[in-house]
């Protein structure tokens, strides 16, 4: 079995419980896949009433940040509870099924006032490059402000699965990279100037 | 005929970051605050814990799972894949003294063989049974092969490969392509968030391909006999 470290059992605290499943480990890894597929029980020591042991009892306890009346109990000692064990099992991957027909990426060369237009390519290298308009609605109302000129966005099409009902799906989503720092926009610029002075212009 | 550059029947992505984190913080309302999620994809984001030991959320079709020393971000819809990096990228731009010692890119395909007799020769063909397996099992058949190789340039590192029957598709492959990086023990008292944000800058794209391009080099070099169906 696959060697995660444990949490140890103390007074409220959860602890884990290895239960991988084909999901082994090499020796000498840190453990970087080993999320992958793999499940997790998380035992929780769980202050709950004699004469009730519901399932809301025992979600409230494990999710919610703010205080409860159930996560108070926890922390009063007036009327002793019983604190049975509970297994919850986690996994790490969401479960669903998507089939990627084609992937483009790109970024908006102009908007205007229902519709924007966008350069595309599947890969870098594609010359030459996939210029096309969709209409604002196309995307979610958060994204629709993120529409400005030179803004990276994708642009997906695939089946994703609902149970047994397979979907076309078309997704736009403007991406939300995190600013330029200083280093790297100068280093952005240097490597222009670099490939800009090796063209050899006729 | 089989045909290669197939189209995995199912694929998916997930990151895992190893260190020491605070899993009480990957609240969805903290994505609102810091604009990496709308309003909407707040309150359509499912919450199963947030707590000081473990949080277990999905949001953005991304489902975040943190504990003290493991944080995961993953996704089985592929198309997200762009909106993942950005997630990333954002959440150890904004919390740059998280210590980190390792971080692995996990891409995974399911590939449908269709013929049994096809899929058994690809089983046979990356573990033979000849030589010792036949004598020692009756009908052995492979479950798991993993084949380690190192990976050069800027972030040196592992890249471990991992082939299965799919579990999902039957009869199908898996495979599964982790690109695992160790932060130096020299580096983990410097910058490492740093170096993470340059790792998954730099080593995504070639991640989040290698499942793809391994299994396409299987079901190139391995072939269906005569008159299989791949």
């Amino acid at each position: 079995m696959a060697n995660i470290p444990e949490i140890s059992t103390c007074g409220n605290q959860p602890r884990w419980i290895n239960e991988f499943q084909n999901d082994q480990r090499p020796r000498g890894n840190a453990g970087t896949q080993v999320m992958l597929r793999s499940l997790f029980t998380l035992l929780i020591k769980e202050p709950v009433r004699r004469d009730g042991m519901g399932s809301e009892q025992e979600s409230a306890v494990v999710s919610t940040a703010a205080p409860t009346e159930t996560t108070d109990r926890i922390t009063t000692s007036s009327r002793p509870r019983s604190v049975i064990p509970r297994a919850k099992r986690l996994n790490t991957l969401p479960k669903g099924r998507y089939i990627l027909l084609k992937k483009y990426e790109g970024f908006v060369t102009s908007r205007g006032e229902k519709s924007f237009t966008a350069r595309l390519s599947e890969n870098a290298s594609d010359y030459p490059v996939l210029e096309a308009e969709f209409d604002l609605e196309e995307l979610s109302e958060t994204d629709r402000s993120l529409a400005v000129d030179g803004a990276a966005l994708v642009w997906t099409m695939g089946y994703r699965y609902e149970g047994n009902t397979r979907k076309r799906e078309s997704l736009i989503y403007l991406r939300r990279l995190p600013p330029w720092k200083d280093a790297e926009a100068e280093l952005a610029k240097k490597a222009a100037d670099e490939l800009t002075r090796d063209i050899l212009w006729k | 005929m089989a045909t290669n550059n197939r189209t995995p029947e199912a694929e998916g992505l997930e990151v895992v970051v190893v260190g020491s984190f605070n899993p009480a913080i990957f609240h969805p309302e903290w994505f609102l605050r810091q604009k990496l999620a709308g309003e909407d994809d707040v309150k359509e984001a499912q919450v199963n814990v947030v707590g000081r030991d473990v949080t277990d959320i999905e949001i953005c079709g991304l489902k975040v799972v943190c504990i003290n020393d493991r944080f995961s971000l993953a996704t089985a819809n592929i198309s997200h894949a762009a909106k993942m990096q950005d997630f990333l990228l954002h959440i150890f731009a904004l919390l740059p003294h998280t210590p980190v010692t390792a971080c692995g890119i996990n891409s995974f395909a399911h590939y449908l063989i269709g013929d049994t007799q096809y899929w058994n020769k690809i089983g046979h063909t990356l573990v033979p049974k000849e030589l010792i397996w036949n004598g020692l099992l009756e009908k052995p058949g492979m479950q798991s092969v993993i084949v380690k190789g190192l990976r050069k340039g800027d972030f040196p590192g592992e890249i471990n490969i991992r082939v299965e029957p799919s579990q999902k598709i039957q009869p199908g492959l898996y495979v599964l392509s982790n690109y695992h990086y160790q932060m130096a023990d020299a580096a983990i008292d410097s910058d490492t968030t740093e170096m993470l944000l340059n790792f998954l800058k730099a080593e995504w794209k070639s991640a989040l391909e290698k499942a793809r391009i391994v299994a396409d080099e299987i079901l190139l070099k391995i072939r269906p006999d005569d008159g299989e169906h791949s």
